[in-house]
């Protein structure tokens, strides 16, 4: 079965840093996270959450989550900006 | 497409985010909104609801407004409100259907044995116990050829009852079976009218309680024993003794009016309460009563009330030639109790048995009544 991330990873050559969590971005206005470990922010205009060995930050205007597992999330809103701590 | 079940929360405390991340190890949230920074929306599958609201509630957060949306939480609603509708028409519809029906026979008119058993044959006679198939003049015809004791019948549905009223036939004293007829008394027959049966005594017999009088056969012309009911007015002078003691020298304890009430209380045989004074005098009756103090026994509380009454003793001398009349009516008085109303007395006598300051009187009436009962 196709697998995207999977995809995207056969094309890459360090496998070990690939492993650690998938974000996908669509027009900036849905983030698909995929491996994330704990929300620490969440506001309309921030959410920010726990990576392996780090922490992500969307900022944006009207954010809120569509959908929140475990280890999966999606966001929706106006991204303007994302990071990497 | 079918709309799985979601809970809608609205979600006031502080902190949320750590409880966030714990409720969706368990549950997964959708649409999370944070409206203050205090305050946030979410929602959750119907089927987690419970498990949220106690998880919300363990980590210390508010749930301001909660509501449900899908098919089956719509089912669920459903089922309760409904429910109860189902319930009553079910049991209209049910009410209807077994009003369709005979419930019970009863009997009117006939003792219970008779009852008893015309009730068992209408009952097996029975095809249906539906109202319309059950045929009135039917059960009426059936009841009357089976059943000799019955003169006259008539049947009828009323209700949810079939309702058979009898009358019951009379059937001639001859034809009836009947046992023999015993003496009421001991007495000394004077007379004798035999009505039906065989006798067993002849006028100057003495009889005692019990003995047979007439036996319940004939003989017919044909020499043959046919049995039947004894019937017949058997009169005999029977006697009745009433006896009075009196004393020459005796010792009569009389109350003198003073009395002492003495109070216990009891839960159960524990003893709770009394009124230990000394008794003030030294001799006495008592009488005692216990009272329950509470309403259907739940609490086993009693009142035991014991009244002592101060009595005096005297010695009393008495000739028994001064009362002697006394005695002997209230010994005629003690026989006067075993005579019916208005029963002519035929004779009346007494004894007097003396023995060292001791007399007793016998007083005898003796009537003349009918002992066959």
């Amino acid at each position: 079965m196709f697998n995207f991330f999977d995809e995207l990873k056969k094309k890459s050559t360090n496998t070990e840093i690939l492993s650690n969590f998938n974000i996908v971005n669509m027009s900036g206005r849905l983030m698909y996270v995929e491996g994330h470990q704990g929300l620490t922010v969440l506001s309309p205009q921030m959410i920010a959450f726990k990576v392996k060995k780090g922490r992500y930050v969307v900022e944006g205007e009207d954010l809120k989550l569509s959908e929140l597992t475990d280890n999966t999330m999606l966001i929706q809103g106006k991204i303007v900006k994302t990071e990497l701590f | 497409m079918i709309k799985k079940g979601r809970t809608y929360v609205k979600v006031k405390g502080l902190n949320q985010e750590r409880t966030i991340n714990n409720i969706v190890k368990k549950i997964k949230i959708y649409n999370y909104n944070r409206l203050e920074h205090n305050l946030c929306e979410f929602e959750v599958d119907f089927s987690k609801h419970k498990l949220l609201t106690k998880m919300l509630g363990q980590a210390g957060l508010e749930i301001t407004a909660i509501s449900h949306q899908g098919i089956s939480s719509n089912f669920k609603k459903l089922f309760c409100s409904y429910g109860i509708i189902a319930a009553i028409l079910f049991c209209s519809i049910f009410y209807c259907l077994q009003y369709a029906f005979i419930l019970k026979i009863n009997v009117f008119g006939v003792d219970k044995r008779v009852s008893k058993e015309i009730e068992s044959f209408v009952n097996d006679s029975l095809n249906s116990w539906i109202k319309v198939k059950i045929n009135t003049k039917q059960i009426e015809f059936n009841v009357k050829s089976n059943f000799e004791e019955v003169s006259s019948i008539s049947v009828a549905i009323i209700g949810q009852s079939l309702i058979i009223n009898v009358n019951e036939a009379v059937i001639p004293d001859e034809m009836k079976e009947g046992e023999a007829i015993v003496s009421q008394f001991d007495g000394l027959i004077t007379d004798i009218n035999l009505i039906q049966g065989t006798l067993a005594v002849d006028v100057g017999d003495i009889v005692q309680k019990g003995d047979i009088l007439v036996y319940p056969y004939i003989i017919d012309a044909e020499g043959e024993q046919r049995i039947v009911t004894p019937k017949a007015e058997i009169f005999a002078d029977v006697w009745f003794s009433g006896v009075e003691n009196h004393y020459e020298h005796y010792f009569s304890t009389e109350r003198t009016g003073k009395k002492y009430v003495k109070s216990e209380i009891y839960l159960g045989s524990i003893l709770l309460y009394s009124n230990k004074n000394q008794l003030p005098f030294e001799e006495y009756q008592a009488e005692e009563s216990i009272v329950c103090m509470t309403k259907n026994n739940i609490l086993p509380l009693y009142r035991k009330k014991i009244v002592y009454y101060q009595t005096q003793t005297r010695e009393v001398e008495e000739s028994f030639s001064e009362v002697q009349d006394e005695i002997i009516k209230k010994a005629r008085k003690k026989a006067l109790i075993f005579l019916s109303e208005n029963e002519i007395i035929k004779e009346e006598n007494y004894t007097i048995r003396e023995e060292d300051g001791f007399h007793q009187v016998e007083f005898v009436l003796t009537v003349n009544r009918n002992i066959g009962g």
